[in-house]
């Protein structure tokens, strides 16, 4: 895992869930398997109080001053202020249970019985990839799934009122700032909004549900610990106190639609958060539900429900996100090359897969058979009903460029989709396209050819290519130090003891998984440049972006008081807010303007940069897994 | 009663070899010699036979296994050979036989078993009489073949259609590039729709039938010339074939101008990325002298992006 990928999971966690937290979630990164007690000896309070860090440390310090702390085994953070260790196995506690409500940590029994935690890092990769995610949802399904999304990622699990009335707010303040007010009252209702854009996600598996993680016990004074005591025994804790994955409750449907009195519930909460000014839809309200009782209050652990009974919560499915993700980017490869009618076509053969794949599907090479009545049935049922016509034709042209496969022709064909060829394809020209960056069109003519017909020697590969000797052989060793091909020696004497190179064969030939692997390891770095440099100008600039900020701040609030004035009909106040709000709007210099419009300039063209790479991370290591499969 | 014995006539036995070589036009080995002429003494018959040979009447061969053979010399053979020594007609002879493959001296000299030497002479002394010549095969320059003067060299040995005189032409190649290109071009622009696959392609014969009329060319491209410049230009990514009925000699598919399959300037395209390309990419180091913080290429290109 790239260092920055820690650094921004541990800078996440710092923000939101705070630097505890970040703590934990570092020592664990470090220590895989750590019990908890283990994780505790980290922090637990050595027989006399160190000194007391002043808080500004905590605010700003980064990820490597907090794993100084625990390399010098010195308590750090909020544990600093504890004065017992059961205020510190609480902590830790609590730590734990919001890794896991985020999914960080994987859970596995040692042979004493004793829970051993570790990372999952593939949410982690998830949670980096949240940008591209939301990118995703938004151009797939809309801003209103994009803000869903968007709070289930970061929230790790919500609640499904907690999370409608976020986005709600979050929608009518967007339709507050954006439109004028005029335009204001033929807004469509937020909370209808988020709550058709959440069932739409759930119809479509893009959020699940999941059951709550049960918060940890709290250890009684007189456990052995006392206050201001110090852990004599270790072996007084036990594990089974704490957080156990029999704690956290599967739920049987996940994928079940919301009910009409979930539904319900949901709007009158979001009426009750917003306020009388939002218009409710039409829905009747029938008496309120039982409201489910809330995770949080659960103290006991013989009080455990059954998963129907818990509150449930819902999280972002990641699968679902990459699977789509996959989708998105078969169908542009398909528009690009054979135009938007076949790539809706192929669209829609992707939705009769995914309709068709259950939970825990892994990634498989192709698709099951797809039949043509079934095609122009979901084509009819889409917004793409033109691309039925000419359907066979677009049918043929997708089969002949390797993104379906005809597997019979009775009752209009049979056809399957073939992912692992296409994205051996896509990769391919990937790689050929960062050659072509790099090295020029005649460095592609040499890697294609070697890529068809590998084993070929230098003079061979000189009359395929069509490239004069010299210009030949400087492309290919350039090809062959950059790792774009590679290079097998074949001796010609029977002395195989002391290869010459004038006794030898050396035959070239193109490795594209040893290609690909080379190539991530530099996407990588590459997204790790650009996400250095964005902070660095926003570092750089962070006295004029908090200058911005003061000045919005202040503006908003001299336009609510004009607002209140010109309400209250004292013109005189009106007139002298406006004077002063005038004045503030000058407080930014026109300099200091064009410097801000640079730098954002600069941020979307950086934060674009990382969208294009993770994009290609992500077709790599698609490959990739598929590579491995074949093997 | 003397018993002298009775010298054969020089005469009669060189009238007796030319009638056994006219019996055998394939020529004459010792073992023929020994079965039609056994009543004369060997050292009589090989003397007939090198007054003969100096008169030009018989001509000597050595077949691969290294045997002798005289063959009678035709009237009408070349008289350029007359004056040549026996050696040097034996090293003539082989190389006739090499055809327009030419022979090296090696070769020569594992055929004749003579030694290197006077192999070498005889070369030298054939082609200062301009009876034998040497070529250099494409790819091994410093290589000599020697062939008889008057015949072509093989196509193995020549250079090709993209060669000069001084090795590959590159430049005609980029020329016959462009030009294939830009007839691909133009036929995808005047097709009537991008799925139009076969208006907008073009056969083998169509794109010959261009180049030559667009004279970039003085010699005449062949087909499998074409064949290879497409063949080129589909491994850039610039064309791609389709099959396509049977249109021709030789022809099986259709040529068109490729459609990336990568969307057109990507958003697929981390490419975009400065990066990417940068030239300088293995040294640059977050705090080094080298840095993504201070880099030109980033600022340019985030000013020049959006």
């Amino acid at each position: 895992m790239a260092v920055s990928a820690v650094d921004q999971i541990t800078s996440f966690l710092r923000v939101h869930l705070g630097p505890e937290t970040a703590a934990v979630f570092l020592y664990i990164s470090k220590n895989s398997k750590s019990p908890l007690q283990m994780i505790m000896q980290q922090f637990r309070l050595p027989s006399e109080k160190v000194s007391f860090f002043p808080a500004e440390n905590l605010a700003h310090s980064s990820s490597l001053r907090l794993l100084k702390y625990f390399e010098k085994s010195s308590p750090s953070l909020a544990f600093e202020t504890m004065s017992t260790n059961n205020q510190v196995l609480q902590m830790v506690q609590q730590c734990l249970t919001l890794l896991l409500t985020h999914d960080l940590l994987i859970l596995s029994r040692r042979k004493d019985s004793a829970i051993e935690y570790s990372i999952n890092w593939a949410q982690v990769r998830v949670l980096n990839r949240a940008p591209a995610f939301l990118c995703l949802t938004r151009t797939q399904l809309g801003h209103a799934a994009e803000l869903v999304i968007e709070e289930l990622l970061y929230s790790g699990r919500l609640g499904l009122l907690a999370c409608l009335a976020t986005v709600a707010k979050r929608l009518a303040e967007e339709d507050e700032a954006s439109s004028s007010a005029a335009a204001a009252p033929a807004a469509v209702d937020p909370g209808l909004r988020a709550l058709n854009a959440f069932a739409s996600l759930l119809e479509l598996r893009f959020i699940q549900r999941r059951g709550s993680v049960v918060p940890p016990l709290p250890v009684a004074d007189n456990s052995g610990c006392g206050s201001g005591g110090r852990l004599e025994d270790d072996d007084e804790f036990e594990d089974d106190d704490v957080i156990g994955s029999s704690k956290i409750y599967r739920v049987e449907k996940p994928f079940a639609p919301l009910s009409r009195a979930e539904r319900e519930a949901a709007l009158r909460h979001i009426r009750e958060s917003l306020g009388p000014a939002v218009k409710l839809s039409n829905e009747s309200l029938e008496p309120p539900a039982k409201r489910p009782r809330v995770a949080a209050e659960t103290t006991s652990v013989a009080d455990a429900r059954r998963p129907e009974e818990a509150a449930q919560e819902f999280s972002a499915n990641a699968q679902q996100l990459r699977f789509r993700w996959r989708d998105s980017i078969l169908t542009r490869a398909a528009a690009s090359v054979l135009g938007a009618q076949a790539s809706r076509v192929l669209a829609a053969m992707l939705d009769i897969v995914d309709e068709r794949v259950r939970l825990g599907h892994a990634q498989s090479a192709e698709s099951e058979v797809l039949a043509h009545a079934d095609i122009v049935a979901q084509l009819a049922a889409s917004a793409a009903g033109d691309a039925r016509s000419g359907l066979d034709q677009h049918l043929s042209s997708l089969a002949e460029d390797g993104f379906i496969e005809r597997q019979s022709g009775a009752a209009g064909g049979q056809f399957r989709i073939l992912f692992r060829r296409a994205i051996f394809s896509l990769t391919r020209q990937s790689v050929a396209a960062v050659i072509r960056q790099r090295l020029g069109d005649k460095a592609v003519r040499v890697f294609n050819a070697l890529s068809e017909e590998p084993n070929l020697t230098q003079a061979e590969l000189e009359s395929h290519v069509l490239i004069g000797g010299r210009d030949c052989k400087e492309l290919l060793y350039r090809l062959l130090v950059d790792g774009f091909v590679h290079c097998a020696e074949l001796s010609r004497a029977a002395d195989f003891m002391n290869p010459r190179p004038n006794t030898a064969y050396y035959l070239f030939h193109v490795n594209l998984e040893q290609t690909t692997r080379k190539l991530l390891l530099n996407m990588h770095a590459y997204q790790d440049r650009l996400l250095t440099r964005r902070l660095a100008e926003v570092a750089t600039n962070r006295r004029l972006l908090d200058k911005r900020q003061r000045v919005k701040e202040l503006l908003k609030n001299l336009d609510a008081q004009i607002s209140a004035a010109d309400s209250a009909g004292n013109s005189d106040a009106s007139a002298e807010l406006s004077e002063q709000r005038a004045q503030a709007a000058q407080l930014l210099t026109p300099p200091e303007r064009e410097q801000l419009e640079t730098l954002k300039r600069s941020r979307t063209a950086l934060r674009a940069g990382e969208l294009l790479l993770e994009e290609n991370i992500f077709l790599y290591e698609l490959f990739l897994e598929f590579a491995s499969q074949h093997n | 009663m003397s018993t002298a014995t009775v010298k054969p006539d020089p005469g009669d036995i060189q009238t007796r070899l030319l009638n056994l070589a006219g019996q055998l036009p394939a020529g004459i080995n010792q073992a023929a010699l020994r079965s039609h002429l056994s009543d004369l003494p060997m050292d009589r018959i090989i003397q007939c036979i090198n007054q003969l040979t100096q008169s030009g009447k018989l001509e000597v061969l050595q077949t691969a296994n290294r045997e002798l053979l005289w063959r009678l010399r035709d009237a009408s053979a070349d008289r350029r050979l007359d004056g040549l020594d026996t050696k040097e007609v034996m090293v003539y002879e082989q190389l006739r036989a090499f055809g327009n493959k030419g022979a090296s001296a090696q070769q020569l000299q594992s055929r004749s078993a003579m030694p290197q030497r006077e192999i070498g002479k005889c070369l030298n002394s054939l082609e200062a009489k301009k009876l034998v010549k040497t070529v250099r095969p494409v790819g091994h320059a410093k290589k000599k073949i020697f062939m008889l003067f008057e015949l072509e060299p093989d196509a193995s040995l020549q250079a090709g259609t993209f060669f000069s005189g001084e090795g590959f032409d590159q430049e005609f190649v980029d020329v016959l590039c462009q030009q294939c290109t830009l007839y691909l071009r133009r036929k995808a622009e005047a097709a009537a729709t991008p799925a139009a696959t076969t208006s907008a392609s073009a056969t083998l014969e169509e794109v010959q039938q261009f180049i030559g009329q667009s004279r970039v060319s003085t010699v005449a491209l062949s087909l499998d010339d074409i064949r290879r410049v497409l063949r080129a230009l589909t491994l850039e990514g610039v064309v791609e074939t389709r099959p396509g009925p049977y249109a021709g000699a030789g022809s099986s598919c259709l040529y068109r101008l490729a459609r990336s399959q990568l969307p057109a300037s990507g958003d697929f395209g981390a490419v975009r990325v400065p990066c990417v390309s940068c030239p300088v990419a293995p040294d640059c180091r977050i705090g080094g002298e080298i840095s993504p913080i201070g880099c030109v290429y980033l600022t340019d290109w985030a000013k020049g992006q959006f």
